[in-house]
């Protein structure tokens, strides 16, 4: 039983160290998302089309036409530009091809002239909180047929998914710790079950 | 059938459709048609959702609603959130959704406590299980510090 309980326990401080970071990620972002105390919802049109306004650089690139899918040419086209971040979207046709970038800090907005083979850049850095919030919303529902198209996307998108379990584990741990401290039990069940009625009185409540 | 008083504006016509309709939740899109013969919004509640056109000549009121399954209740519950400014004037939040995005708060605020906590609490423990933790919190650092600054 001790062994157990040392077991619980091991569980319960390792892997709620290893995600605590993450959790300051994940509750900073939500606050910030919530008020909206920053302007984080983008025209994503106004930033997709920037480069037609302000051009950074121009790159030349190889047209190949071995690429199968849309997401395929343009990743093709950003490994020749030397670009690297998760794809957006893209949009375009037989003549040009406009592919919107981001990563943590920056978002680019790509231009490639298809008849020319040339790429027109532009690249905005964006702020700390907008980063913390680019990581909250990442892979996210939508565009999910290109989605994680990034290394560090996919990377990151393992690491939530860790997060999320070690987060379990320790959730579950914890109430198995709180149960074998008996002192504590009394307050702690008031605690759980005001939460647990707020979930569910909050849950019921919105949905009628 | 509904009574519409052009005279009202936007937001007050939309309060007096969702009330004549009996509707509630959070309000999004309202627009009037192109035409101006309709005025078009989205009422939205987890679980479902009400596209309206209303007609403000004849008080015709076309209702769509959709049923959304236990995942799409999640994910509205998951970004339920306070309106934007430019949100204020369309998006009507009931208190309930407010007491939501309350509770967000409380659980985001909660959790970085218990994140803190759990550093202070650190040094209360054995040396040998102190650099075992240490070792797990670097690493969640790093992994963190990799994807935001480099």
């Amino acid at each position: 039983m001790k062994n157990y309980h040392r077991k619980v326990r091991d569980i319960h401080l390792y892997a709620g160290l290893f995600i605590s970071p993450f959790i300051l990620v994940f509750s900073i972002s939500a606050i910030i998302l919530n008020h909206n105390f920053i302007q984080w919802q983008e025209n994503w049109e106004e930033w997709t089309f920037s480069v037609d306004d302000v051009v950074d650089e121009s790159v030349k690139f190889k047209l190949r036409s071995i690429a199968k899918t849309k997401i395929e040419y343009a990743k093709d086209i950003l490994e020749q530009l030397n670009v690297k971040g998760e794809i957006s979207n893209i949009f375009g046709d037989s003549i040009k091809l406009y592919i919107p970038v981001t990563k943590p800090g920056y978002r680019i907005s790509i231009k490639a002239d298809l008849l020319s083979g040339i790429a027109y850049i532009h690249s905005e850095k964006v702020s700390f909180w907008k980063k913390l919030i680019w990581l909250h919303k990442m892979p996210g529902p939508h565009n999910a047929i290109i989605r994680g198209n990034w290394t560090k996307t996919k990377f990151w998108s393992s690491l939530v998914d860790l997060s999320v379990i070690c987060l379990l584990l320790t959730s579950v741990t914890g109430v198995i710790l709180w149960y074998s401290f008996k002192g504590e039990r009394y307050l702690g069940l008031i605690a759980l079950f005001i939460g647990f009625i707020s979930i569910v009185s909050l849950i019921v409540g919105l949905s009628v | 059938m509904i009574d519409v008083n052009k005279v009202n504006e936007k937001h007050t016509l939309l309060l007096d459709i969702m009330n004549q309709l009996n509707l509630k939740g959070s309000v999004v899109n309202l627009r009037y048609s192109s035409d101006s013969l309709h005025l078009n919004f989205i009422v939205t509640k987890p679980g479902v959702r009400f596209d309206i056109q209303a007609g403000l000549n004849d008080g015709k009121v076309l209702i769509k609603k959709t049923k959304l399954d236990k995942w799409a209740v999640l994910r509205a519950l998951h970004t339920l959130r306070n309106p934007t400014p430019q949100e204020q004037g369309e998006r009507y939040q009931p208190l309930l959704a407010y007491l939501w995005s309350l509770s967000l708060d409380i659980v985001s605020v909660g959790l970085i406590i218990v994140c803190i906590g759990g550093w202070l609490m650190l040094f209360q423990i054995t040396r040998r299980r102190f650099y075992i933790g240490l070792f797990s919190l670097a690493g969640g650092f790093m992994f963190c510090i990799y994807l935001l600054f480099l």
